[in-house]
């Protein structure tokens, strides 16, 4: 009896295998291409890249409509949005109370990492790739470089020290460390570089919808502001207004129009309006965010902007403010989101000149916005006069636009003046705590941030 | 020669015999004289040889030429030998025998020889003769419906109302007795003209049963294995169009619960307990007819409406269709389904023709009503608005928020309306109507059977689920018995139409005073734009239009003597169609959104599978041994291909159904993915004096769902029986009729972790597209070196049957251990994922005794009651799980308790002081938080379950009945409650509001302030959420009533039935079943159907 068994047995382990390896083998399936294959060639690479562009746009820190995205989120945490429903993470963010089990704040990590990790694929890929042209890979990787280092930026603003890698071994990945803010940003400052030196100056495609290589330059000289290093974030700030490319717009109701020559980088969206879509109702209660009264108080009434860039609704005898930068709701819609604009590089000038005690040199870039929305220009001769005033300037121009207000206090150091209007606000709410499962996850990102 | 018979001539011959019998007669004497006197002297004329050369002579001259060479006299009658045809022999010293042989070769008489004569006779036609009888049971009580069938044909009758039959048979034949529940009997009728039959219960020999084992069968008395199985008669004619809601309670170790109230929708099914880390790591193996089929349907857009989007592929077979479903649990049975049998084996085995005289024609028809089994007690109106003030009036706040419609003033605060009884509280119908054909003869048989159901809803919309099934069966054996084949196959066609959302939640939480739902004029009602009109829903609707094809061949021929080869094959087909739509009409106008936002979601899905199981079986018998080997492989092959769109944008909504008419079309996926399995098999039974029995399977499996170096792997089982009631010591016992001991031991897989999990590659992608194209993006981490999950069984096990199988008894206790555990191992954001799919050394142990009882109280002439009893007693434990801490199921597994635990905060009540929730702070930190204060492990889940059916029969009236119950803990409706005090409805239970009048009270005060209301959010995953949710449910009762009609129309069968008729139970919440929220929660039935046989 055993004998038979182990026959049995013997048949099954040595002649089965061998004869039915193949039996079992299968072919990709068709919404699948090996990895190595996708670097192979010069247009799937680039599909690669689509899909982090697609992936910035709907849910990333930069993305504009959605609740993952830093502009509604932050928005709401400082002074520009109220919160009206009822999500609690969300009230918990609005209330300066957030936890480290913040869904959102997990969401905004997770979803960076994942951008990184892609990111950091493609590098990896078009680098070991032999077949598509040096200029391409160039042009691939400095694309990437870019994307990866504006989501590490933005990550750093709101979590401080965080790890930093450029490997795609999930061992490695697993057990990093943090790096601390400083050394990061100065990561940063190569990597840009690098992708400086990588990228073309034309645009990859004529709607601006692909970085070039000021797009590089001016995430750099926002790298430079922040670390302080006004004299490095002027000359590319000059650098950049020299461009033949860009001109500024001066009809305020052309500022987010996708043709304008001073786009220096938007993003091809879906269809129009879900880049606003949080803060979109009409008619009816807000369905999320309006603009928070003090936002609205801190217009002069003949501010154009107050005028063309927000609308209001006003609805059982209340009435809410909302943002109306876009206004195109169609499918083919001729405004799309914009990331960069040039009134950036003026304003980012404008700073660099009067941190150099330049106030007079720094006026005129901060007057330019001004004057278009129809108000009179500016003139002071203190220092400190001019950043309040340039603080309340970036607050106007570009009020739900990516977060700028939070970055602008954090950079200036002002984001304790919000315990002014937030009346939970506390020191350490200067940044998020890192997120629970993380830190359970990876014992190497204790401690957590203080306060949480 | 018997001289009677030899002399019985037909009356209607037209031959005149009468001279020759007296011829005869007196001849015979002569003859017999002569045998006895002159046998000695003519002994050597038989040696005497015949020389015959002759060519078309005729009869009559080839007597005469024998006679002339041997002597030998021929007796026969002249008009009878002109009949005879010429002959041509050629015959060189034939000996007489010889001789005659060849000359009377196709000749119509047949001859003897007695002495020196030979007598030539024509041959006697074997004679038809009428036979008549009775057949009884045991009791003498007549069965009527019997089939008497003669053996070897088609022919036969059946007994009428007294049991009594009439048949015209050759008086050589044997007939054949047989009936439904009866053991079948063959008996000679050696030319008798009156047979009374009694037939015996089969239930007498219960012990003789045969289980579907899948690649084998075996006999309850000699099986290994742990298999339980319940038969046609148990679940036929329930009002259910899924029959696992028809075996819910019956078989111990099952945990069968319905995931939702929603016609067509899903169940889930626990056999002996969770293995799996991962949900779908759970399911169990469905096979029907032999072809393994993927349990759920791949439902893309129904999660809303159908719970987990899994649509149960049973749905697509009419539970009258079944004849048996078998369930295989231990190692012995499910280890030769290898790396598939860890979570069990479903096998469904469909109803087959029989040898019938006639066709039989069956129609059964039934028509029910359901409603929704439970409802909770929630505030009225008065309540609700007490509540609500109560809640601002605390917090000093006269002045309501402008969007608190039900208190400022906005709303119509005498209003009143019973939610759940507006939403879901409609009247669901189900009717059924099934036409089957069956007949054979011994050698074939065939079924076909035809069957359409509708289903409505509880929603107060016409919304329908209709099945229709036509499925049908072939059998044909060879004469010699040593060739057979079977053909079955089935097909479905369903259609669903549903909400896309479900609204029980809305049932649950509106305002008792909320607007009217419709305005005056039959248009949505918005109240001014104030009110989310809950059947707005209405017009966002699902559909799904399904069809599957099963088909099954099996054939099995007798190589040599107890040598057989077999084949299996099958082919499964289903395609599914489904769609979403959601047009713009389902928001509120005021809003302002046009058919440019009416969206459509459409996916259709197919499936194709083939397997191929060739086979070969030994089975031999020697003396006291007993031999069955079996080997077989088996191929499968299984494409999946979906093609998955959305489209959004209409000009009119008119036009919303076809997707090719919205502006914006999203490809969302064009997938086609194989899965490919290949597996060798094989099982050794040896039994030494029917008592001793080894069993031995085992299986080497390989599947496509694996990387390249680990795709196959050893799977195998060792299973023993004993009967000791066999032994000498214990035969001659009265009062045992049976007793065995088994034990199994061996190792089974699972490969459920979805298709090409571990390739490295990217993902093409079109739903995040950047400029219009595709883009591609990493599919996951890649390991390309996990393996199969592997679950250990042991099981030890008790059968006895005592006096005389009056009662039968059945205890089991098994251990199944879960490692290698197939869950993607959490990662840290920081690696990209949040998961790579690994063997995690994780482990889980599955331990528990299951005992069934079934007994025959009372079994008398015409009264007949069973009863049968089961109940398990499952254990749950994680036993091991490295790096359980850092992980991100930190907080949901603690090793040592079971998977189904919940971390809470402990609730030690309210604080008369501040009347707030008090909660026990255990790092004493000052606040409450996760995860330093839920430390409290409450084991959520089952400590017990089962089912008590009875069936008792007088006469032609059967009554059935089943209890279910289940004794377990679980998150109760303290869980899932809104902020108390918000503008949500809520259960009466919280009107118990502490304060300083009502220091016993539940809950802490209504308030609107957030910072206290996280308390509530505390209290709701405190130990105040979770308490017990025990419950014992009459699931099924049966009252039918059987009436013999004539011989045309056999007999009608009227019954009634009842599904979750009566519910006891302490749990607070909507159904203790069911826990899912915002699902509707499983109806009640009563359907009155009658079933007529011709």
């Amino acid at each position: 009896m055993k004998k038979i068994y182990q026959i049995v047995l013997f048949c099954c382990t040595v002649f089965f295998p061998a004869a039915c390896e193949e039996l079992v083998e299968v072919d990709y399936p068709t919404n699948q291409i090996a990895t190595k294959q996708v670097f192979e060639d010069l247009s799937t690479a680039n599909s690669a890249l689509d899909a982090i562009y697609a992936g910035l746009r709907d849910q990333s820190v930069i993305a504009g409509g959605q609740y993952y995205g830093l502009s509604a989120l932050l928005g709401s945490y400082t002074d520009e949005l109220e919160y009206y429903i009822s999500t609690q993470d969300l009230i918990d963010i609005y209330q300066n109370q957030q936890q480290r089990t913040n869904t959102f704040i997990k969401s905004i990590w997770n979803k960076a990492y994942t951008q990184i990790y892609y990111a950091n694929s493609i590098i990896q890929g078009v680098e070991q790739s032999t077949t598509i042209s040096n200029d391409d890979k160039n042009s691939i990787k400095g694309e990437a470089l870019f994307i990866r280092s504006l989501i590490y930026f933005y990550l750093s603003e709101v979590f401080d020290d965080i790890p930093y890698t450029v490997s795609l071994d999930y061992e490695y990945n697993r057990f990093i460390g943090k790096t601390e803010v400083t050394e990061l940003l100065e990561q940063l400052e190569l990597d840009l570089q690098e992708a400086v030196s990588l990228l073309n100056d034309d645009y990859r495609n004529s709607e601006r919808i692909y970085p070039n290589r000021k797009v590089a330059e001016l995430l750099l000289a926002k790298v430079y502001l922040t670390e302080q290093k006004y004299p490095e974030a002027e000359q590319i700030a000059e650098n950049i207004l020299d461009s033949p490319l860009y001109q500024f717009q001066t009809d305020i109701n052309e500022v987010f129009k996708k043709s304008g020559q001073h786009i220096i980088w938007q993003l091809k969206p879906n269809s129009g309006g879900n880049f606003e879509a949080s803060f979109y109702f009409s008619n009816a209660a807000p369905k999320s965010y309006a603009l928070t009264q003090d936002l609205v108080n801190s217009f002069d009434n003949n501010d154009l902007r107050k005028q063309v860039w927000m609308s209001t609704v006003t609805y059982n005898g209340n009435m809410w403010y909302r943002p109306d930068k876009y206004k195109d709701r169609t499918t083919s819609p001729v405004e799309y989101p914009v990331v960069f604009r040039l009134e950036e590089v003026y304003l980012i000038l404008a700073e660099a000149l009067a941190k150099q005690n330049r106030i007079n040199e720094a006026l005129p870039y901060l007057n330019a916005t001004r004057e278009r929305a129809g108000l009179t220009a500016f003139t002071t001769s203190s220092g400190d006069g001019f950043i309040n005033e340039l603080l309340a300037e970036r607050r106007r121009e570009f009020f739900t636009e990516l977060a700028h207000r939070f970055l602008d206090l954090k950079r200036l150091g002002r984001l304790n003046d919000l315990s002014a209007v937030k009346t939970n606000w506390e020191g350490y709410n200067q940044v998020w705590p890192l997120p629970e499962s993380e830190l359970l996850l990876n014992p190497n990102l204790y401690p957590q941030n203080t306060g949480y | 020669m018997n001289l009677n018979s030899f002399c019985h001539i037909p009356e209607k011959s037209g031959i005149n015999w009468q001279p020759l019998i007296k011829i005869l007669i007196t001849m015979k004497l002569v003859i017999i004289l002569s045998v006895i006197f002159m046998q000695q002297v003519y002994a050597g004329a038989n040696a005497q040889t015949i020389t015959l050369s002759c060519q078309k002579v005729s009869m009559k001259n080839i007597f005469i030429e024998i006679n002339r060479q041997t002597g030998y006299e021929f007796l026969y009658n002249s008009q009878m030998i002109e009949k005879a045809s010429p002959v041509s022999v050629n015959l060189e010293k034939a000996t007489l025998s010889e001789a005659l042989e060849t000359c009377f070769k196709g000749q119509p008489f047949s001859y003897t020889v007695e002495g020196k004569t030979i007598v030539v006779t024509p041959m006697v036609k074997v004679q038809d003769i009428n036979v008549r009888g009775k057949v009884t049971d045991k009791e003498g009580n007549p069965l009527p419906g019997v089939n008497v069938i003669i053996k070897s044909t088609m022919k036969g009758a059946v007994t009428d109302t007294d049991g009594k039959y009439t048949i015209e048979v050759p008086e050589n034949s044997t007939l054949i007795f047989s009936f439904m529940g009866y053991t079948r009997k063959e008996i000679a009728v050696n030319s008798r003209r009156e047979i009374n039959v009694t037939l015996l219960e089969e239930i007498a020999e219960l012990k003789e049963l045969t289980f579907n084992a899948g690649y084998y069968t075996v006999k309850e008395k000699e099986r290994t294995g742990s298999i339980s199985k319940v038969s046609a008669r148990e679940i036929e004619n329930q009002p259910v169009s899924n029959v696992l809601s028809a075996v819910q309670g019956r078989m111990a170790g099952v945990n069968i619960t319905q995931s939702s109230g929603v016609p067509g929708s899903g169940f889930n099914v626990q056999i002996r307990g969770t293995n799996s880390l991962r949900r779908a790591g759970n399911f169990p193996m469905y096979i029907i007819d032999g072809v393994p089929v993927s349990s759920e349907t791949p439902s893309i857009n129904s999660g809303a409406i159908i719970p987990y989007a899994e649509i149960n592929l049973l749905n697509s077979i009419n539970p009258n269709d079944i004849e048996s479903i078998e369930i295989l649990k231990d190692a012995d049975a499910t280890a030769i389904y290898g790396s598939r049998g860890a979570n069990g084996v479903i096998l469904i085995t469909t109803k087959k023709g029989k040898a019938s005289p006639k066709i039989n024609f069956s129609i059964n028809t039934y028509y029910g009503l359901s409603r929704i089994a439970n409802t909770m007690e929630l505030m009225n109106t008065n309540q609700y608005l007490e509540m609500r003030f109560n809640t601002y009036a605390k917090d000093g706040i006269t002045n309501y928020p402008a969007n608190a419609y039900d208190i400022n003033g906005t709303w119509d605060q005498t209003r009143y309306t019973d939610w759940q009884k507006e939403l879901i509280g409609g009247t669901a119908s189900n009717s059924s109507t099934q036409l089957s054909v069956r007949g054979g003869t011994e050698n074939s048989s065939f079924l076909i059977s035809a069957s359409h159901n509708e289903q409505t809803t509880v929603f107060a919309k016409d919304f329908r689920y209709k099945t229709n099934n036509l499925s049908g069966s072939l059998t044909h054996h060879s004469n010699d018995k040593k060739f057979s084949i079977n053909v079955s196959g089935l097909f479905s066609a369903q259609t669903n139409n549903l909400i896309a959302t479900d609204i029980t939640s809305s049932s649950l939480k509106l305002s008792p005073n909320a607007p009217a739902l419709y305005g005056e004029e039959g248009s949505l009602n918005w109240e001014n734009n104030t009110f989310s009109n809950p059947v707005a829903a209405y017009k966002s609707t699902y559909n799904y239009d399904s069809k599957t094809f099963n088909t099954n061949l099996n054939l099995n021929y007798e190589l040599f003597p107890s040598f057989y080869v077999k084949l299996n094959g099958g082919i499964n087909y289903q395609a599914f169609d489904e769609i979403n739509l959601t047009p713009n009409t389902i928001y509120n106008p005021a809003y302002g959104i046009t058919t440019e936002n009416s969206q459509a979601s459409k996916a259709i899905q197919q499936q194709f599978s083939y397997l191929f199981e060739p086979q070969l079986n030994y089975r031999h018998k020697f003396n006291t041994h007993e031999i069955d080997i079996l080997i077989g492989g088996t191929y499968q092959q299984r494409k999946t291909t979906s093609f998955n769109i959305f489209s959004y944008g209409f000009d009119s909504n008119t036009l919303i159904t076809n997707l090719s008419a919205a502006e914006n079309i999203i490809v969302y996926g064009n997938d086609v993915s194989n899965y490919k399995y290949a597996a060798f098999f094989g099982r050794i039974n040896y039994q030494y004096k029917g008592r001793y029995i080894l069993n031995l399977t085992g299986r080497r499996d390989g599947s496509s769902r694996f990387g390249p170096d680990n795709r196959f792997a050893n799977f195998g089982a060792i299973g023993v029986s004993w009967l000791f009631s066999e032994e000498g010591f214990l035969a001659d016992k009265q009062w045992l009729s049976f007793g065995k001991l088994r034990a199994s031991y061996g190792i089974t897989g699972s490969d459920l972790i979805g298709d090409y999990q571990w390739l490295d590659t990217y993902t093409v992608s079109s739903s995040s597209s950047y400029t219009g194209g595709s883009s591609l993006y990493p599919s996951r981490l890649s390991n390309p070196y996990f393996s199969w999950e592997k679950t250990t069984k042991l099981e030890v096990a008790l059968e006895a049957g005592l006096l005389k199988d009056r009662i039968n008894f059945n205890a089991a206790w098994y251990r199944n251990k879960s490692s290698n555990q197939l869950v993607g191992i959490p990662l840290p954001g920081t690696t990209g994922f949040s998961s790579i799919q690994a063997n995690l050394p994780a482990t889980v142990e599955n331990n528990g005794w299951e005992l069934d009882l079934s007994t025959v109280p009372v079994q008398t002439g015409q009264f007949h009651w069973n009863s049968n009893f089961n109940i398990s007693f499952p254990r749950n434990k994680l036993v091991a799980f490295p790096g359980l801490e850092g992980s991100t199921y930190a907080n949901t597994y603690v090793v040592g308790y079971p998977l189904s635990i919940k971390k809470v905060y402990n609730y030690e009540g309210i604080d008369s002081e501040t009347g707030l929730y008090k909660f026990t702070d255990y790092n004493e930190d000052g606040k409450i938080s996760s995860p330093e204060d839920n430390k409290i492990i409450e084991k959520v889940g089952i400590k017990y379950f089962g089912g008590w059916s009875n069936d008792i029969s007088y006469k032609q009236l059967n009554f059935s009945f089943l209890f279910q119950f289940v004794k377990q803990t679980n998150i109760n409706y303290n869980n899932l409650m809104s902020t108390p005090g918000s503008m949500n409805n809520q259960p009466v239970e919280l009107l118990d509001v502490w304060s300083e009048d009502n220091p016993n009270g539940h809950y802490m005060p209504y308030t609107t302030n957030s910072q206290k209301n996280k308390l509530t959010n505390y209290f709701k995953s405190s130990t105040a959420s979770i308490s017990d949710a025990s419950y014992i449910r009459l699931k099924n009762i049966q009252l039918s009533y059987n009436i013999k009609v004539n011989k045309y129309l056999q007999d009608i069968l009227i019954y009634v039935q009842g599904q979750n008729l009566w519910t006891v139970t302490n749990y607070f919440g909507v159904d203790p079943e069911f826990t899912l929220t915002n699902y509707l929660p499983p109806l009640k039935t009563w359907s009155f159907g009658i079933q007529l046989n011709f």
